[in-house]
Order: structure tokens, then C-alpha cells, then sequence
């Protein structure tokens, strides 16, 4: 009894504690188009949620608008049959579902339903709802529903509706669900779709965008404010979107906590009785120097106000095994918060909230307004982004898809892209290159799982592989060209610009949505020149803030900050899947010593020999080479590139080819024979498919070759040792 | 006898294998030459006229990975399954030189001249194959059912666990027992082929029985005498790693202008360098099998064997 006044008296302080943070965010949408009031219950046994909300929802366009549509994203995990299921035939989550045989079917699944859904005080709607499938001709896809109203919705008009709802949870294969008593809240809510009004996204008449839920895509949704009460076990953590406004102990051995915010486009939330929640204040003027704002203020011309950020409450739900990650989570989230908030405006919101869920739980790396999911292990190597790469990747959605909120479903590489570029940006600037290797108890290994070539499984019974890496030395890993061998395996497989559940498969959406996005923004910084390419994308954060932007919005941006029309270049790297590559073919050096052959001289046919004309020139002081360059476009998008040409006595000559005919060659005479030409030597085209032929040696260097021949000697003279031992 | 003396005496012995040790020693040099050419072939026909060639001469860039195993589709796969494929052969190679250098102890033991190391070699090859297919049989089992099979069951049984230090552990644990086990085969099939030439007559799996029977009697000190020289070969790669001057080797691998010699003489130092590191591997090879000699032989008289 004692204990329970104690826990009542506690709770109380602690909701006092948290109401009087406060709120310090201020609204930047004059009229929402979404509003949630809602309550949500957990029920850690049966892996439901019991909710309901008022949804006040306006309607900004002049349209008289006849129906509502809703997303179910949780009947894609209804069955096999929902299109994210189909779509997923050959992919590891289909592959995890088969491994959980044993597992009761009911655990396993997720649905939910609109229990209830009425206007209030108008009709009852529940019963006019029906499954549509605008994206295929699946007729069992539950995850997008449409009422049509008794009364259509005036132009410029507010419904309310009240909604009741159940939610079952799936054993999490993909971003939500439950693990043991880890629970990944997510696109758990019946969510109303978007309506859009003629010319927005280039739209020609105004519609609904509700986009079934596919194996490859993600979401997309309107602003508005969600002020959420969600009821878990008294001994359960809770992580959520916005700010923790109260927390209420209820007789019957629940919590309720209220989460509040404005100015996003979703919610969700986590809950685990072993989580540790660890809070730290982002100060931002502890970690931004005074002189990198006035650096960035002076880049983008504007007053170090307004370049200057906020201090943000970081909440870590973390793992109890995890425990020696914890600081790098917060480096790495605070690094975020920093180069981000430098970069693209101040991070607004007064919260984030970051998951690091349990291993197999499928649940991390996610992005939510003001909440991610990133993901460690209790051991991770020292000289690996990990966690970093993924908090600041994840973190990085906070702008890109948060802040400036693209169709994903349409345009994933609008914010998976743009973040590509910018997290590697941020790692870089934060932390240098990674490193080849891993640091296990003192001791450099090559890290495995790169560089390495795959062992046939038999005789050798699955040992996996053989590294190849560097031995025992960090060799960098440039985030510039990360991921480009992926990029190139892939490359003819898609268009970059498509629909997410349209490209040929999961590699395909993931490269033209990541990897060569961020590969070809890198190239445009080159084109650009990074100070240009950071106020392009500063530009374009600041305008599309709270807004729905498509590709032709950035290449707009582009066009007006660049003051110079980059179509072309769009052209060339976003509507086709071409490769781009730029080779030097080959180039030569002859003296010229003057006459060789039959020439007539004084009337006379005089004979010249080679070595006659060799013997002058070698005496002449006033020697001559002719040396010529063959530069080839062996790709197929073009492209502008330099040429730069070295003698061997030392001079340089830059020249600048269009790149647009197949090849072009440079002829030089001069008292020096040509030693190299390089195409593209600043390797601009970070796209390039070939870096090794942008160059060209006049002479064969044999001693890369000779010494790591040495080298794979040595490491397969002691494989062939521990072999010998065998015998 | 103690472990002591028959290492002391196996380190004597081995000083008189020094044919055997060269022979393991330039053998296995020739296969791993062999066995990494193309790769030599490879980086030259694609790198040799690119600058390429200097940043490998010098480091190493991933970006360099990127265009060769992209541009040049499947040369990794080819490289791997080359080498595997010289590291097949060499395994019986070795088990044939091994002949010849056992001989050589029973050649002390007995002393007289033995009829050549060559000789030797072919003298015992047929009953050291057939004790290589015993042994690759043993290994086979242990990475089938421990790696593999014992592998798949922690797999699964630990799939639901929420704390990564107990999969870890368990993990860990895994690969200890693998090590172990095969460990333990490396151990009987050392013994079983020094039994096979002392023995002299005994079959392939005579010897096998044999020294299963000694290893399982005497472990403690069966396993003392096979570690403790094996140990000195695997600290000469703890030395090479710690005493190698990469960075000295790395930004000497350049001609500066006038100074052509540079650059081969300090490929031939790094060589040198890494040989001296097989040899010294090699002899300690050898004398593990000496070690275990003097003791087998000990243990035998004192058996009245
Ligand atoms: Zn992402």
C-alpha cells in the first residue's frame, strides 16, 4: 500500500517535472488540415490497440469534395494476399515469415478496423465503408478504404469525425509491430489519405492521393496536430512523437501519457518495460562554434540569427544491453542536430526521441516526425558508422521527408536520396572517413564484411570468405562514392524518377532511391561548386517547409539559385538509366625530327632515313614532341568534363571538352613528351562507372601490380600453411 | 618424458630437417605464386597504364575495388576459385614432403643413411594420402556438425532472444567448440602421421588408431608437446604484424626522380621480409613434428614398444 502512495506521489512530481518543460514550439501552420484528439490503450497480451479519435479535417481546396479516403496500413500484414505481401514474394521478410512456422497464426498477423467511424453529430458513416485498390487490381488489399458521404464536403469546409478503431500488431517484420514485450507503434491508426487540389503537384484536377501500402514504398500525409493520450502497463517506458505534456498514474495499474504536436504528419510511438530512457539536452551553443555560424551565415548571406539553432531535448530509449552505445547515439544525434540544423535551418521541434530496438525486432532504422528508430549492437567496432550512420541517416528525415514532406509512395528519392547526400555530408564532417577495418580488443582486423570474396560452399562447408582487405591499416571509405558498386550493379535496371512500387525490384527502389541519388547530388555539387549546391538545398528545405514537393520543385530551385538553366543535367542523370563514363584511351609521344622519307629538293628526289632524322633531333637542342590524347565517351549520358594533360617535365595543360561526340583528341607539340592525361581528374562525375580508365601513363607502372602480388603471396602462403596443417 | 625435454630434444631434431623444411617451405611458395599470378595479371592489365597503378603502389582505395570488380565482371570469383583450387593441391603436396622429413628423424633414430629426401617423400606417399583422406573425413565432420549443424540450432534457438550478450555468448561458445574440435583432429592426424613413418610398416589406419589411443591416454602432454612449437610459428606472424614498417614500405614503394633503384629494392626487402617469416613458420612446422617424435619414441621404449 505504502509503495503505491509512493508511486502515485512520484508520478505526480514526474508529471509536474515534464508539464514544466513546457512547450517552446510555435506553430509555423495557420490553418492545419489535420487534427488529432486521440486516446490509445495497449494491451501487451492480446498485441492490440484500442483507440479513438476526433479528426478534424479541412478541406484547403476549392473542391466540393464526395468522399473520404482512409490508409489501413496495418491490413497489409493482414495476410499473404494484401498487395505488400504479393509484392514481397521474393524478399527476406516473406523469407522471415516462413521461419516463423511454429508460430501461432494469430501472433504472427496484423489487421486493424474502423470500428466505428460517424461524423459528429451527423451520420453514422461505419457501414459505408469499402476496400478500393487505386495502385493494382488487387481486390483482397484491405489497405486503403473509402467512404463516399451522404453529403459531400463544401469547398473550403471542416469535417469532424469520430473514429474507433482496434489495432492488432504484427510480430514485426517491417517497421511495426511487436517483439516480446517490445512494442514498434506505427501506421497503426486509420490515417486519412491526402487530398490534393488542381495544380498542386502539378496536378491537373484535384484528387485523392491514397496510395495502397507496397513492399517498397513508404508514406505520405498532411500536417495537422496529433495530441495523443496513450494508456500502457504502469512498468512499461513510452517513446513518442511530440512532447510529453503529462503523465497520469490510473487506479487500475496503467499510465497514461499525453504527447502532443504540432506541424507533423504522423505519430508514433514505442513501449518496453526494459528500456533505458535517457534524456540530454542538445545545447546548441555549446556545440556550434562562433565562427562556423558566422561561416554559414556568411555561405548563405544571411544574419547569424537566422542561421542560428535551438536546444532540443533528446530522449534515448535504449536497450539495457546497449548501454556503452549511449554516447554515440547522442554524438551522433547531436552531429544531426548541428550540421542539419547549420546546413537547412534550425531543427524546430522541442523533442526527438530516438528507439534502439532489440536485435530481430525489424523495427529499426525508421523515420517518424520527432521519433526515429536507429539500431546498435552491445559491440560495436570502434571505426564503423554503427550507430551512427543510421541515427544520422534517420535523424536526417527529420528535413527531408519531416520538414519538407514529399510524396515517398510517388518520389522516394526525395527524401531517401536527398538524406543519401546529406548524411554521408554530415558523417563527413563529423567524423571523418570510416575505416577498413575493425578494432577488436586492440587488435586492427580487416573488417569482414567488406572486401572480401566468397568461398564456394563446398569443400569448405560454408567458412563464408576470405578477406581481401588491407591488412592492419585504415584505408578510408569515402562517403562520396558509397555504395557506387551497388549503384553500378544495378544501374540499367530503372529509371531514377518512378513510382516506388514500380521499380523492378526491392535493389532497383533502393538504388535509384539512395545510392545514385546520393552519387549524382554529389555530382552536381561538383557542377555547382558546394557553396552554390548549399544554398540550393537550403533554399529548397526553407521553401518547402511543411509543403509536398516534387522533382520539378528542386530542379526549380536549382535552376534560380544556380542563376544558370541545369535541365540537362536532370536530363541526363534522373529521367534514363544511363551510364556515364569518361576514358582517356590512349596516349602517345613522337619526336619530331623532320624529314623522313622521299622529298624533293632542288629539283631532286632526296632520301631521308628514320635514323637520320632520330641522330639530328637527338642533337638539337630545340627538340620537339608531338604528343597526342584520345579522350573517349564510352557512357552514355553526357556530360562536360576536363581533360588535364601532364609532361614529363612537370607542365600541365587543362582543357574542356563538351563530352558530347564519342571522342575527341588533343595534339600537342612541345619540347616534353607527354607522361599522363587524365579526363574528368577532380573525378567530378562521382557517377563514373570507370575511374581507373580516367587516366592514361605514357609508360606501363608495374609496381602496384608487383607489390600487392607480394602481398596476396604472403596472405596465401599462410593459407596454404594452415591448409598443410591439415594434412 | 616431459614436455620439457622432448621439445628440447624435437629442436635438435629439427635442426637436421633442414632439407625437409626448405623443400615445405619453397613448395608452398611456388603453389601460393601460382595460385596468385592472375591476380598479379589482373591488377597490371587493368591498373598498369592508369594512375591507378601509383595509389596501389603506395595504399589502397576502395573506389579502385569498385572499377575493377565491376569493369572486369567476376575476376574476384575466378581469383577465388583459382586459389581454392591450388589450395586443394597443395594439401596433398604437403602431406607427401611431410614423408621426407619424418624419414629424417628415423634416420637419426637409427642411425644410417637415409636414401634421400625425395626418395623418403615417395617412400611414404601413398599411406600419408590415404591418412590426408582419414584426416579430411575428421575435418569435414567437425565443420558439417558443429559449424553447420550445431551452427543452425543456436540460430534458431536463439532468434527470439532480445539481449545480443547472451546470442553472443552463445556464438562465442560455438566457435570455441569448432576451434576445438578441430584442434583435436589437427592433433590426432600430427601424431598419426609421425607414428606412420616411425612405425615404419603401419598402415594409414594403424597409425590413425594408434595415435587416437596415445592423444585420449595422454592428452595433457600429447597436446603440450603440439602446441607449444606451433605457438612459436604463430607468434613470427605477431612479430611480422608488429615489426613490418608499413609506413616506411608504403612511401618507398616511388621512384623519386634519379632514384630507379628505390622502388624494387624495397619490394625485395617487403619479400625478403615476408619469406623469412614463412621459413621461420616452415621450421617451426617441423619442429612440432620432431617435438612429437621425441616424445612418441620416449613413450614408446618406456612402454617396452
Ligand atoms: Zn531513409
Amino acid at each position: 500500500m505504502g509503495a503505491k502512495v509512493l508511486t502515485v506521489l512520484l508520478a505526480s512530481c514526474l508529471s509536474v517535472a515534464v508539464t514544466a518543460r513546457g512547450q517552446t514550439y510555435r506553430s509555423h501552420i495557420a490553418h492545419p488540415i489535420v487534427q488529432y484528439k486521440m486516446s490509445a490503450t495497449l494491451d501487451p497480451l492480446n498485441k492490440t490497440v484500442k483507440g479513438h479519435y476526433t479528426l478534424t479535417w479541412w478541406n484547403h481546396t476549392a473542391d466540393t469534395i464526395p468522399d473520404l479516403y482512409f490508409h489501413l496500413y496495418l491490413n497489409a500484414f493482414k495476410n499473404l494476399d494484401s498487395t505488400f505481401m504479393r509484392e514481397g514474394t521474393v524478399s527476406r521478410r516473406r523469407d522471415l515469415l516462413r521461419s516463423w512456422r511454429t508460430m501461432p497464426e494469430a501472433a504472427k498477423w496484423g489487421w486493424v478496423d474502423m470500428d466505428r467511424i460517424q461524423v459528429v453529430d451527423g451520420p453514422d458513416l461505419t457501414q459505408l465503408q469499402t476496400f478500393v485498390h487505386p495502385d493494382d487490381d488487387n481486390a483482397s488489399d484491405q489497405t486503403v478504404m473509402r467512404i463516399v458521404l451522404p453529403q459531400p464536403i463544401p469547398p473550403h469546409g471542416t469535417i469532424r469525425l469520430a473514429v474507433d478503431f482496434t489495432s492488432k500488431l504484427p510480430r514485426a517484420i517491417a517497421r511495426t509491430g511487436y517483439d516480446g514485450d517490445y512494442f514498434l507503434v506505427a501506421q497503426w491508426f486509420p490515417k486519412i489519405g491526402v487530398y490534393e487540389g488542381p495544380g498542386e503537384r502539378g496536378r491537373k484536377q484535384g484528387g485523392w492521393n491514397c496510395h495502397q501500402f507496397h513492399a517498397n514504398t513508404e508514406f505520405y500525409a498532411d500536417y495537422g496536430v496529433y495530441d495523443v493520450d496513450l494508456t500502457v502497463p504502469a512498468d512499461y517506458k513510452v517513446g513518442a512523437t511530440g512532447l510529453t505534456r503529462g503523465v497520469r498514474q490510473n487506479p487500475d495499474g496503467t499510465t497514461t501519457y499525453n504527447q502532443y504536436q504540432e506541424d507533423v504528419h504522423d505519430f508514433a510511438w514505442t513501449a518496453s518495460p526494459r528500456f533505458l530512457k535517457i534524456t540530454r539536452k542538445f545545447a546548441w551553443n555549446d556545440e556550434v562554434k562562433p565562427q562556423e555560424l558566422l561561416h554559414w551565415s556568411h555561405v548563405f548571406g544571411l544574419p547569424a540569427d537566422d542561421v542560428a539553432l535551438r536546444d532540443v531535448d533528446v530522449i534515448l530509449m535504449l536497450q539495457p544491453d546497449h548501454r556503452g552505445v549511449e554516447d554515440r547515439y547522442f554524438r551522433a544525434v547531436f552531429n544531426g542536430l548541428k550540421y542539419f540544423g547549420l546546413w537547412y535551418g534550425q531543427y524546430p521541434y522541442d523533442t526527438l526521441t530516438v528507439v534502439d530496438p532489440p536485435r530481430h525486432s525489424n523495427t529499426g532504422g525508421m523515420e517518424y516526425p520527432t521519433f526515429i528508430t536507429a539500431g546498435s549492437y552491445f559491440w560495436p567496432g570502434a571505426h564503423q558508422f554503427d550507430p551512427e550512420g543510421v541515427t544520422v541517416h534517420e535523424f536526417g528525415h527529420q528535413f527531408w521527408y519531416g520538414l519538407v514532406g514529399n510524396n515517398e509512395f510517388e518520389e522516394a528519392w526525395l527524401d531517401e536520396g536527398f538524406n543519401t547526400y546529406s548524411t554521408g555530408k554530415v558523417l563527413e564532417a563529423a567524423y571523418g572517413p570510416s575505416c577498413g577495418y575493425e578494432e577488436v580488443l586492440g587488435i586492427p582486423i580487416p573488417n569482414l564484411s567488406w572486401l572480401s570474396v566468397s568461398l564456394p560452399a563446398f569443400p569448405f562447408a560454408d567458412l563464408g570468405s576470405i578477406p581481401i582487405g588491407p591488412y592492419f591499416s585504415c584505408v578510408p571509405m569515402p562517403e562520396r562514392t558509397s555504395g557506387r558498386l551497388f549503384y553500378l550493379n544495378h544501374a540499367k535496371d530503372d529509371d531514377l524518377v518512378r513510382r516506388g512500387w514500380e521499380y523492378v525490384d526491392g535493389a532497383s527502389y533502393v538504388v535509384n532511391s539512395y545510392t545514385r541519388v546520393g552519387l549524382t547530388l554529389r555530382t552536381l555539387e561538383s557542377y555547382l561548386g558546394e557553396d552554390t549546391m548549399a544554398r540550393v538545398m537550403r533554399t529548397y528545405q526553407q521553401r518547402w517547409r511543411y509543403r509536398h514537393p516534387t522533382t520539378r520543385d528542386f530542379i526549380d530551385v536549382v535552376n534560380e539559385v544556380a542563376g544558370r538553366n541545369m535541365d540537362w543535367f536532370f536530363n541526363q542523370f534522373f529521367y534514363n538509366s544511363d551510364l556515364t563514363d569518361y576514358a582517356v584511351a590512349s596516349i602517345s609521344a613522337e619526336p619530331l625530327g623532320g624529314k623522313v622519307g622521299i622529298y624533293d629538293e632542288n629539283g631532286r628526289k632526296v632520301a631521308h632515313s628514320e635514323r637520320e632524322a632520330e641522330t639530328k633531333s637527338a642533337k638539337s637542342a630545340a627538340r620537339v614532341y608531338r604528343s597526342t590524347v584520345l579522350v573517349k565517351r564510352l557512357g552514355e549520358t553526357l556530360a562536360p568534363v576536363d581533360v588535364r594533360i601532364t609532361f614529363d617535365n612537370g607542365e600541365t595543360v587543362w582543357e574542356q571538352w563538351d563530352g558530347q561526340y564519342r571522342w575527341t583528341r588533343y595534339t600537342f607539340d612541345k619540347p616534353s613528351r607527354i607522361q599522363v592525361a587524365e579526363v574528368d581528374p577532380e573525378h567530378k562525375l562521382a557517377i563514373d562507372a570507370d575511374f581507373n580508365n580516367n587516366s592514361y601513363l605514357r609508360d606501363v607502372d608495374g609496381t602496384g601490380a608487383a607489390k600487392w602480388y607480394l602481398r596476396w603471396i604472403f596472405w596465401v602462403e599462410n593459407l596454404f600453411f594452415a591448409g598443410g596443417f591439415l594434412a | 618424458m616431459s614436455v620439457r625435454s622432448a621439445i628440447r630434444q624435437g629442436l635438435h631434431l629439427a635442426g637436421r630437417a633442414s632439407a625437409g623444411v626448405w623443400a615445405l617451405f619453397l613448395a608452398n611458395l611456388a603453389l601460393a605464386a601460382i595460385a596468385t599470378e592472375p591476380v598479379y595479371h589482373g591488377i597490371l592489365s587493368f591498373s598498369g597504364h592508369s594512375l591507378a597503378a601509383r595509389m596501389l603502389a603506395t595504399g589502397f582505395s576502395p573506389d579502385w575495388l569498385t572499377d575493377f570488380s565491376f569493369n572486369g565482371a567476376g575476376a574476384l570469383d575466378r581469383y577465388a576459385r583459382w586459389i581454392a583450387a591450388v589450395g586443394l593441391l597443395s594439401i596433398p603436396v604437403d602431406a607427401v614432403l611431410a614423408g621426407g622429413v619424418l624419414a629424417r628423424f628415423q634416420e637419426a633414430d637409427r642411425g644410417h643413411k637415409s636414401s634421400g629426401y625425395f626418395r623418403d617423400c615417395g617412400r611414404y606417399a601413398g599411406r600419408l594420402l590415404r591418412l590426408m583422406l582419414v584426416g579430411l573425413i575428421l575435418y569435414w565432420l567437425v565443420l558439417r556438425l558443429l559449424h553447420q549443424s550445431l551452427g543452425g540450432i543456436i540460430n534458431r534457438w536463439t532468434a527470439d532472444w532480445l539481449d545480443d550478450r547472451t546470442v553472443f555468448a552463445a556464438n562465442l561458445g560455438l566457435g570455441a567448440l569448432v576451434i576445438l574440435g578441430l584442434v583435436f583432429v589437427n592433433l590426432v592426424m600430427d601424431y598419426a602421421q609421425v607414428r606412420l613413418v616411425m612405425d615404419d610398416e603401419s598402415s594409414a589406419i594403424a597409425s590413425f588408431l594408434g595415435s587416437l589411443g596415445l592423444t585420449l591416454k595422454r592428452l595433457r602432454t600429447v597436446f603440450a608437446v603440439y602446441l607449444l612449437p606451433s605457438l612459436g610459428g604463430i607468434s613470427l606472424l605477431l612479430l611480422y604484424r608488429l615489426l613490418m614498417p608499413w609506413r616506411f614500405i608504403n612511401s618507398h614503394t616511388v621512384n623519386p626522380p634519379g632514384r630507379g633503384w628505390q622502388e624494387p629494392l624495397t619490394l625485395a626487402l617487403l619479400f625478403a621480409g615476408q619469406q623469412a617469416v614463412m621459413f621461420g613458420r616452415f621450421w617451426f612446422r617441423v619442429a612440432t613434428w620432431a617435438s612429437e617424435w621425441s616424445y612418441v619414441r620416449a613413450w614408446k621404449s618406456q612402454m617396452g614398444r
